[in-house]
């Protein structure tokens, strides 16, 4: 991934302050930032200084309260929706709020892990091959983390990566073998055992703190990224989960799509008592068309209170696909002064909200 | 072609509204989530009986840990353990597993299922885990050939993690499965821990000189150690101690080359102490020796090392004088008297 540099004013876009009290922060803080070679001595942040900052800041200065801690999946029925554009936005914008952030990507097509910077496809090989550091490469992903994986359970720290530094965002990547972490729980099912709850169960021993090789105790914010297909592993997230985030994109027909969710909650909540609460976030929006209006309100009157009153509108500063911009941080931090990262930044702070976070 | 909002009287507007939102539902009931609060994920974990949820996902945390059903027969207390939940013992007796014998036990494993229960003491840094006693080859057959998730234990609480790999170390020498090296790495990870190589061949009833004849395998030159790995039956404390001692006199060229031909081709310890002895001969026999005799009796000590004698020895009443004129006349052969010293002179010096 390229590394970005921002000057102060960028940094206090990112940071959603003014100029002065990064430059203040910077001072007070010891952070050490670095200064342009020639020229005028401008300050040049890098994406782990902005992070860091927050960090520092989070625990200095903020008045940003953490009430509790927050879990959510990220989960759409259907491809298509944004869920993993918002899902790599929105860790960001969580860490530079200065929350602990971690984003667990559940989807095997790897495509969170590839928004991150992290080509999953990339063996140690080609790595050493092409000059990319070790560390860039995908060894391990959330199957290595789960008990009864083949070969024993690897330690949180081996398995996590810190695409912008440790204040930044956490990753547990996916790649192409994830897959077979649904075949061990079909397995386990076929076995008389409750694999449903085998994610539930590994994320409680992680927020005990009791277990120093899988400690999810520190983290604020714990997001998981599951793919469309409702397979077991998608199941176990959502009943690990306090909340279900589901991106609508409000300029298709997706009221289908959402019903179905409502009801794979409802299975779940009449099976074990515990379902995610339902949270809708617009994606698409175009405020001038009839057609999503006409969503908007379906959705509001048919699920109360469940969408979020911001929304993300369509827009070009989106990259088309992930892989073409894969050279790029996520939109928030590739773009931080467009108005999709204003809105991205909106939408996190009113699902903190939502989720009782802050 | 639709109008623009801003081109649109209200009308308009609310008749393309209504169209669309009947376009957006067509006649479909919405299914409507769950209202009102859930459990928490303790809650439902607590609810769905923690103990089968733990089996499936072995999370065990010290509140949950009690409800795991142990059973109890003739006192042992039984419990099915997930493998993966399973360590290593850091002070484990044997240090010989090859691939062949893990994979001939998980066939019978597979073939035959578990006869005995394994043996564990609970993991003291780690709740919820357990630190193998005896048993390692099962785990190992079952984690790396998928044979069983959990296998049937025995759990040891009152062990500690020294006696828990005694407790191993028996179990071992029972069934024949030690060999000298597996004794050696394991008397050497106990002297690491802190215990002495005499309470070690106490426990191990061995001799204070076999032990030393095992010590040498930690001495032994790191390629002479990956053959004795190799071939682990070949070669015993003996062989061990004599390889070591031809290292520290003639090199591990020759030692490597020795223990090579020892292990590939079929020759008896006594040849390969002839031709240690043979390597090193000639050199020994140029060193100066120093005729070193002890001899111990019930009632002292008579030592006799290079030109020193030395005697410690009590002597009954009624021999006293006897042997006191027989020693003094026998000094007086080999006795240098000190030189004569005046009392006067040295009263003055001091």
């Amino acid at each position: 991934m390229i590394q970005t540099i921002y000057k102060v004013q960028a940094a206090a876009k990112l940071l959603e302050t003014t100029v002065d009290s990064v430059r203040r922060y910077v001072d007070e803080s010891g952070i050490d930032v670095a200064r342009q070679a020639n020229g005028p001595k401008t300050r040049q942040f890098t994406i782990d200084n902005i992070f860091d900052i927050a960090a520092w800041r989070h625990t200095n200065k903020s008045k940003l309260k953490v009430k509790q801690r927050g879990i959510a999946t990220v989960y759409a029925p259907k491809g298509g929706v944004g869920k993993t554009t918002l899902t790599a936005n929105m860790a960001c914008v969580f860490a530079l709020m200065g929350l602990r952030t971690l984003v667990i990507d559940l989807d095997f097509q790897a495509n969170l892990t590839l928004s991150f910077g992290y080509d999953s496809e990339v063996t140690d090989e080609e790595a050493t091959e092409l000059d990319i550091p070790e560390d860039r490469v995908i060894k391990y992903h959330f199957g290595h983390l789960v008990p009864g994986w083949p070969g024993g359970r690897m330690p949180l720290r081996d398995v996590i990566k810190m695409p912008f530094g440790p204040s930044g965002p956490h990753l547990i990547p996916s790649d192409l073998t994830l897959d077979r972490l649904d075949t061990i729980l079909t397995y386990d099912a076929l076995e008389g055992k409750k694999s449903d709850l085998k994610i539930a169960a590994l994320i409680a021993e992680g927020l005990s703190g009791k277990n120093p090789d899988f400690d999810l105790s520190s983290y604020d914010v714990i997001l998981f990224d599951a793919a469309p297909a409702k397979n077991r592993m998608t199941r176990g997230a959502l009943l690990a989960s306090d909340y279900v985030v589901a991106p609508v994109s409000l300029e298709r027909y997706s009221t289908k799509a959402v019903s179905y969710l409502a009801s794979v909650l409802q299975d779940m909540r009449d099976d074990v008592g515990r379902s995610p609460e339902m949270v809708m976030i617009g994606n698409f929006h175009l405020p001038n068309r009839l057609r999503v209006y006409g969503q908007v309100s379906k959705l509001s009157t048919e699920y109360p209170g469940a969408l979020l009153n911001i929304m993300v509108h369509r827009s070009e500063e989106f990259p088309k696909t992930l892989s073409e911009d894969e050279e790029q941080p996520p939109l928030v931090l590739a773009r931080p002064s467009g108005s999709a990262a204003e809105q991205l930044h909106k939408v996190s702070s009113e699902l903190l909200q939502k989720m009782g976070v802050v | 072609m639709a109008k623009t909002s801003k081109g649109m009287s209200d009308e308009e507007f609310n008749a393309q509204l209504r169209a669309e939102r009947m376009r957006s539902n067509p006649g479909m009931v919405m299914t409507k989530p769950p209202s009102g609060p859930g459990k928490s994920l303790e809650e439902m974990l607590n609810d769905q009986g923690q103990d089968e949820v733990l089996v499936a996902a072995p999370v065990l945390t010290e509140e949950r840990q009690p409800s795991l059903q142990a059973s109890y027969v003739q006192g042992k207390k039984l419990l099915m353990i997930d493998v993966a939940l399973i360590d290593a013992n850091p002070l484990a007796p044997r240090e010989v597993y090859t691939a062949e014998m893990i994979l001939s036990r998980s066939e019978a494993l597979r073939t035959q299922g578990q006869h005995d229960p394994i043996h564990v003491i609970p993991n003291p840094d780690q709740s919820g885990r357990y630190i193998i006693c005896d048993g390692w080859t099962r785990v190992q057959a079952c984690r790396m050939h998928k044979v069983l998730q959990q296998l049937l234990a025995e759990i040891h609480e009152n062990l500690s993690l020294e006696e828990s790999a005694w407790f191993g170390y028996q179990q071992n020498e029972e069934r024949q499965q030690h060999c000298d090296f597996d004794r050696a790495m394991f008397y050497e990870k106990l002297i690491s821990a802190g215990e002495t190589a005499t309470s070690i061949a106490n426990k191990a009833q061995v001799s204070p000189s076999q032990m030393s004849f095992y010590r040498s395998f930690a001495k032994l030159p790191a390629d002479v150690l990956e053959i004795v790995k190799e071939y682990p039956g070949k070669f015993s404390a003996t062989v061990a101690y004599q390889i070591q001692k031809l290292a520290a006199r003639c090199g591990v060229r020759k030692a490597v080359n020795l223990a090579l031909k020892f292990a590939n081709e079929d020759h008896t310890q006594g040849w390969l102490i002839n031709q240690v002895q043979l390597l090193i001969g000639p050199s020994s026999s140029k060193t100066v020796t120093r005729t070193t005799k002890q001899i111990r009796y019930s009632n002292g000590m008579y030592k006799q090392k290079g030109e020193l004698f030395e005697l410690n020895i009590s002597v009954l009443p009624e021999q006293k004088e006897e042997f006191a004129a027989a020693l003094e006349r026998l000094l007086s052969t080999v006795a240098i008297e000190p030189p004569q010293i005046d009392l006067g002179e040295n009263k003055k010096l001091k």
